[in-house]
């Protein structure tokens, strides 16, 4: 559906430059929800603003609908662009509403601009309306809605159109815990019963592992990593990634509880503290009773949790491993080979309070 | 009627200059409004559409045309009059009288109302026209249907305020034979001493300004929110 190939984008600001995007590329299907996160200043806002060219981009290509040279955006005139541009609809952290205009207006406002006529737009606008919730409150301005029923009024605005993309830039980052769940929720029912493409650009993890199913890392204009959201943030290769994924499985507790004396014991007589992560089928096995058992160690538990990407639970737990080497590496091996992601955490650094992991396969 | 012929006996006297006086006002303060309010929107779009980062931005056009307009507004009025009389008597083929007076109050009123309706049209915010363009809309539609139509408060407020400025130009105008009530009331009030004159045109001014100040606010109330 949107194919983005090496795309370059420089702000020329008076005597500095800022390379806001460095050769980006990306592939979002149809019917995909896709999530863009990054630290603010990564370059997500200009890497969705390119993809309906409210932004030109310097060089590279944007396929938008088709992989042929007429659906690369970023060679089309203006006015092919606009045509374009119709079929993807974009909604906004402060979701720019018409405040001199009602619910209803607003909603028709792209309607009218296309000389849709009059029933169909009343027809429409209803429909939207009641998917949205927002159908009582039609005749209401702006100024009178709180900040969740705005972005549903911005949200029905942007699938006036009928598009087949819509393009999400931060549509959460203004309003409450509740009120985002709610708003995800709404995303993922206009993806799943109209079938539109999203992309979502988010800098909080919990928008994108509760309907991303893929996601991009972005960071300083480049994508460091890219794929299946639960495989990139159990899984990071890149320093961003793993602290994005940290943030989600509250991994910056362990310290705390690395530096308690008990911890420290169990180090200083040869155990290992490690990080279990249970996926999909392994996360149904007693799996901890199991190695304790049959390799003759001891399992302490310090610290877990479990996080929900989607409907996809991820088990995550610390543990501390005490036994014989031997034994504790035939432990490990096990539990690998039982689908579990391990690694092994350094508690040499726990003095100065620095925990890092080592990846260990 | 008796006692208003001995309170305001030259009022009455002179009755039907007074009245042509008004009428006169009116026209100047009328035709002056409307073809403010027609360049002043006009140049105004311009200024802001052409600035930096805004949907037509154009470095060299934002470095000529602020500077002609600012130019304009540093002018005081007085001297904008004499200044303009051969132009004047270019354009309308008098220099005096109500005609004579309207050109030189137009032209010092555009640059004043144009810098307002800039000032109003770029405070709608840019996310307001990134959203426009995120549909696919023309740039000459979001400025004509969406940036005015978000802007109108400010654009009605600066109608107002020039409206009252204008008012006070047309008094001054009348001066150097424009007609009208402020030239009625120097040539009767002030010179001739006929302090009820002086007294009853201040009291109409008075009315022609707060009853501009309302009907502005009545429809600054029926077309916001
Ligand atoms: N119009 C512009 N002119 C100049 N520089 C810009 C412009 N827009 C963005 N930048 C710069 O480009 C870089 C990327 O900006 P961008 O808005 O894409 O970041 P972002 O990831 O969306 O950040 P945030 O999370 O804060 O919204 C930043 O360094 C920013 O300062
Ligand atoms: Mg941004």
């Amino acid at each position: 559906m949107i194919k983005i190939r090496d795309i370059y984008k420089t702000y020329q600001g008076g005597s500095t430059a800022v390379k806001a995007l460095r050769g980006v590329s990306l592939d979002v299907a149809k019917g995909e929800i896709y999530g863009v996160i990054g630290h603010s200043g990564s370059g997500k806002s200009t890497l969705i603003r390119c993809i309906n060219q409210l932004e030109r981009v310097d060089s590279g290509q944007i396929f938008v609908g088709g992989n042929n040279t007429n659906n690369d955006i970023t060679k089309l005139p203006e006015s092919k662009l606009r045509r374009k541009r119709s079929q993807m609809g974009m909604i906004f952290q402060h979701f720019n509403l018409l405040n001199n205009s009602n619910v209803y207006q607003n909603v028709a406002m792209p309607l009218v601009y296309y000389r849709v006529n009059k029933k169909e737009i009343a027809a429409r606008v209803k429909n939207l309306l009641e998917l949205v919730g927002l159908w009582e409150k039609r005749k209401a301005y702006p100024s009178e809605l709180s900040g969740g029923q705005k972005q549903r009024v911005a949200i029905a605005r942007a699938l006036a159109n009928n598009p087949d993309i819509l393009l999400s830039d931060e549509a959460t980052s203004a309003l409450d815990p509740d009120t985002t769940e709610s708003i995800l929720a709404l995303l993922k029912e206009v993806n799943q019963k109209l079938g539109i493409t999203i992309v979502i650009i988010a800098h909080q993890m919990s928008v994108i592992k509760d309907i991303c199913s893929k996601v991009a890392v972005l960071h300083e204009g480049i994508i460091v990593d890219q794929g299946q959201t639960v495989d990139v943030f159990t899984n990071p290769t890149h320093h961003v990634t793993e602290r994005f994924a940290n943030s989600l499985f509250q991994a910056e507790r362990l310290q705390d509880i690395l530096s308690s004396g008990h911890i420290r014991n169990i180090c200083a007589a040869g155990g290992t503290v490690a990080r279990f992560l249970f996926r999909g089928s392994s996360a149904d096995e007693a799996l901890i009773s199991q190695i304790s058992r049959d390799f003759n160690v001891d399992v302490n538990v310090i610290f877990g949790n479990i996080v929900l990407f989607g409907k996809e639970p991820i088990g995550h737990l610390y543990v501390a491993i005490s036994g014989s080497d031997d034994n504790i590496n035939k432990a490990v091996a096990y539990a690998q080979s039982r689908g579990v992601l391990f690694s092994r955490i350094n508690t040499n650094a726990t003095s100065d309070k620095k925990a890092s992991l080592d990846a260990n396969d | 009627m008796q006692t208003i012929e001995t309170l305001l006996p030259n009022v009455v006297k002179y009755w039907d200059v007074f009245l042509q006086a008004i009428i006169d006002t009116l026209i100047m303060v009328s035709v002056t409004l409307a073809l403010v309010i027609i360049f002043g929107t006009l140049i105004g779009i311009i200024l802001a559409v052409i600035s930096k980062g805004h949907l037509y931005q154009n470095a060299i056009l934002n470095a000529i045309i602020p500077k002609i307009v600012n130019l304009f507004r540093a002018i005081p009025f007085v001297i904008l009059l004499a200044l303009l009389l051969p132009f004047t008597r270019l354009i309308v083929g008098t220099a005096i009288g109500v005609p004579g007076a309207i050109v030189p109050m137009v032209i010092a009123m555009t640059p004043f109302v144009s810098r307002q309706i800039e000032l109003t049209l770029l405070e709608v915010d840019m996310g307001v026209i990134q959203m426009a363009r995120s549909m696919g809309f023309s740039k000459p539609y979001i400025v004509l249907r969406i940036m005015l139509s978000e802007a109108r408060a400010g654009i009605i407020r600066s109608f107002v305020i020039s409206s009252i400025s204008i008012v006070s130009f047309a008094t001054m105008a009348g001066v150097i034979g424009g007609g009208g009530i402020g030239d009625f009331a120097i040539r009767y009030g002030y010179g001739r001493m006929m302090t009820d004159i002086t007294f009853v045109s201040v009291i109409v001014l008075l009315v022609l300004v707060f009853s501009m100040q309302g009907i502005g606010n009545f429809i600054l109330r029926k077309t916001t929110h």
